[in-house]
């Protein structure tokens, strides 16, 4: 089961190369991007090294169940309520943002609800699988679509149009002091990780992570940071990156397929980048869930033997996304998510104490 | 168990609902779109209004076989926004103006020395329009280089593009912008963007594509001739199929180039103006000769070739510098190789009219071809 932190933590970094953090890093482009992604890389593998290490000491337990077993309920009830709304928010900010993409750049005439409808149906049903059928799902998704991946990243590289000297540019702004947002904007592709407080269930036998895969760790944040913030320069230019609102777009629509099925390469990119962002907002909500599960659950809600908490709970989510797909602006949606990016830290202090606090507890 | 496939079987049937809505255009069938090929911006005739927007549309035809040429329909309409501008012509006709094939933008060489911002906003802002689009300044109005219809255009190619895509014709005289590259180059500082200009021919039957413009801020674009426009096509894009002509007092010797390789840097030294150290290695065969030659001499032919390209590269670099535009990209290279500061930039502004150059060639001959 070693391999599937693996894939936890690629999902959710490559779904990220298109969603919000590329705005905001671009944003920064002469505020300090730099340095921030630089710490952000290694303040995240710190807490990448912390998570794992703190539980391949307790293979096959998940976070609420460790702390049933050392915190009294009134201080973990409301600890899963604020990590279950974390979760749900981060899946919930990359499908509306997705949704918002395709409208704009696929089908301008429809309507947003027809637009996010699908992606609703297809994510409930995701969120409603077992969980260990969701990690093999996210398997299936990364070998299917992974060579899809790499064949359009390697196209993107070696295309004739990229301007070196826009990166050199880019890189001669180092000498910044690092931002907030952006170092938050960065952490955050680290975040994947975190999805283990759930997953560890399944993780039966014991991980080993030493420097070798931390070391492999580093080495995708770096590509995967590198990727998110050069490409779009080095194709759209330095001076005036930050007005793009989806600057991966429209990165991934400068590049030409000659002698290509399609001569876009940014339908290709879009196919590979949704699938691998379904199976990351599913997660994300199926952790959201499960976590909700563990503070609300109706006993008496039955229906055939089946309890119906988790469809009620795929309801409320669907719904509550729908109507903000179609309530938020473009500009609500990208202050939303800096907003939550920025609190982030606060939620590792959280998650760091609260585990801290159960290893107390086990001491005792 | 039974309960389980009941809920599968639910889903499942909710999944092939959802195929019959997905009719893949839209909702809107693709025999009730328009295909627009190639956009066209002019100056308004009518002083009242700002700009003269020309659409191309691609007409669908039933087979190949049956089409005795390509059928385009052509609609303008004169207001002061583009956008404006096609919303009107959306009522000029039955169907949804489609943009997603969209692959010229034609502006009228008139129109390029306005706020390029205001009118690229569109182009830019709309997400269907493609950003692998070639842009083009257009003589004497976009219009009617749309309006063109080459005699040599087939049935399903459009002439326009073929120029420009690397397939069909494949000349270092034809300079390539997408869209995204005059994006850059317009709103980044450091680098000026050379637009082709494509002309056509009295009766309209030909486009005629071998010179360019250089876009400036604020000023009417510089224009490049022919040869201008061949000698730096080849030297910043490597284009292929560029022959050269060397000749001294009595031989002349017509190179075809095979690749040019260009490598430059900027040096800032103390108390001499700062220069730009420009190395270029070429290879090249011999496509023709005044007189036989000898492959003992090739070195003595290299020499000959290495002298006469760099004064053909240093009169273009000083013509560039004397206009003061720089399409190479040099004010680029020196942001790329300084820390930033508040003022790289206008501290290179004062220093590109006193650069010197220092130009360097290296050409190796690889063949003299069949004949010595």
């Amino acid at each position: 089961m070693n391999r599937f932190i693996y894939y936890l933590i690629a999902t959710h970094m490559i779904t990220n190369i298109v969603a919000n953090v590329p705005k905001i890093l671009l944003d920064k482009n002469d505020k300090g991007a730099i340095t921030s992604m630089i710490l952000g890389v290694f303040v995240g593998l710190l807490m990448t090294y912390i998570v794992i290490r703190y539980f391949t000491n307790s293979p096959g337990k998940d976070l609420p169940e460790l702390m049933k077993e050392y915190m009294s309920k009134w201080f973990y009830y409301p600890i899963l309520f604020f990590f279950s709304i974390v979760w749900y928010t981060a899946g919930t900010i990359t499908l509306v943002t997705y949704t918002f993409m395709l409208d704009l750049f696929l089908t301008p005439e429809m309507a947003i609800l027809t637009m996010v409808m699908p992606f609703l149906v297809i994510v409930s049903l995701g969120v409603l699988m077992k969980t260990e059928n969701i990690l093999h799902s996210t398997e299936i998704m990364l070998v299917l679509f992974l060579p899809l991946g790499i064949f359009v990243f390697t196209k993107a590289y070696l295309s004739k149009g990229i301007n070196w000297d826009y990166v050199k540019i880019a890189i001669m702004h180092i000498n910044h002091l690092p931002n907030y947002s952006a170092f938050t904007g960065s952490f955050f592709m680290f975040f994947g990780v975190v999805n283990i407080i759930v997953f560890n269930k399944y993780f039966v036998k014991k991980l080993s992570f030493g420097f070798k895969h931390i070391l492999l760790v580093g080495l995708l944040a770096i590509t995967v940071l590198f990727t998110t913030y050069f490409l779009p320069i080095g194709l759209g230019g330095f001076d005036d990156i930050d007005k793009l609102l989806y600057p991966w777009i429209s990165t991934t629509d400068s590049i030409r397929m000659k002698f290509g099925i399609i001569e876009r390469l940014v339908f290709l990119f879009m196919l590979f980048f949704i699938t691998i962002s379904l199976s990351t907002i599913v997660i994300q909500w199926h952790i959201a869930a499960k976590l909700l599960e563990k503070v609300i659950y109706f006993k008496r809600l039955n229906w055939k033997k089946n309890n119906l908490t988790p469809y009620l709970f795929v309801i409320v989510f669907s719904i509550c996304a729908g109507t903000l797909t179609k309530t938020v602006t473009d500009y609500q949606l990208f202050k939303l998510s800096i907003s939550f990016y920025n609190i982030l830290p606060v939620f590792f202090l959280i998650l760091f104490l609260s585990m801290w606090a159960v290893k107390r507890g086990a001491k005792s | 168990m039974s309960q389980l496939k009941k809920i599968k079987f639910i889903a499942m049937s909710i999944i092939f609902f959802f195929t019959t809505i997905l009719s893949g255009c839209a909702f809107k069938d693709i025999d009730k779109r328009t295909f627009v090929v190639g956009i066209g911006i002019d100056p308004a005739e009518e002083s009242s209004n700002k700009y003269k927007v020309t659409l191309k549309i691609a007409l669908p035809i039933g087979s190949i076989k049956q089409a005795s040429g390509p059928s385009y329909a052509y609609m303008s309409h004169e207001s002061d926004t583009i956008s404006a501008a096609i919303r009107i012509i959306e009522t000029h006709t039955d169907k949804v103006i489609d943009f997603g094939h969209t692959k010229f933008i034609a502006i009228s060489e008139n129109l390029l020395k306005e706020d390029l911002e205001t009118f690229m906003d569109y182009f830019l802002r709309r997400g269907d329009i493609q950003l692998v689009a070639w842009v083009a300044a257009a003589r004497p109005s976009a219009e009617h280089i749309l309006k063109t219809e080459p005699t040599t255009e087939s049935a399903a190619s459009v002439a326009l593009f073929n120029f420009f895509d690397g397939n069909g014709t494949d000349s270092p005289f034809i300079i390539t912008t997408y869209l995204y590259e005059f994006r850059r180059a317009v709103l980044g500082k450091g680098l000026d963007s050379v637009l082709p200009l494509v002309e056509s021919n009295k009766d309209g039957t030909e486009l005629i594509i071998n010179k360019s413009v250089v876009v400036q801020e604020k000023k009417d674009p510089l224009e490049l001739t022919s040869n201008q426009t061949q000698y730096f096509n080849s030297l910043i894009k490597n284009a292929s199929g560029y022959s050269y002509k060397v000749s001294n007092d009595d031989l002349t010797l017509l190179l075809d180039i095979i690749n040019f390789k260009v490598k430059f840097k900027i040096i800032e030294g103390k108390g001499r103006p700062p220069r730009v150290d420009m190395k270029v290695t070429v290879v090249a065969t011999v496509l023709e000769s005044s007189k036989r030659l000898s492959g003992s001499k090739i070195d003595e032919y290299n020499k000959l070739a290495s002298n006469d390209m760099k004064h053909t590269t240093m009169d273009l670099l000083t013509f560039f510098q004397e206009k003061e535009v720089d399409p190479f990209g040099f004010g680029l290279r020196y942001r790329a190789t300084r820390l930033n500061d508040k003022n790289t930039y206008d501290k290179w502004k004062g220093m590109y009219p006193d650069l010197e150059f220092d130009v360097k060639y290296h050409v190796e001959i690889k063949s003299l071809g069949a004949i010595e």
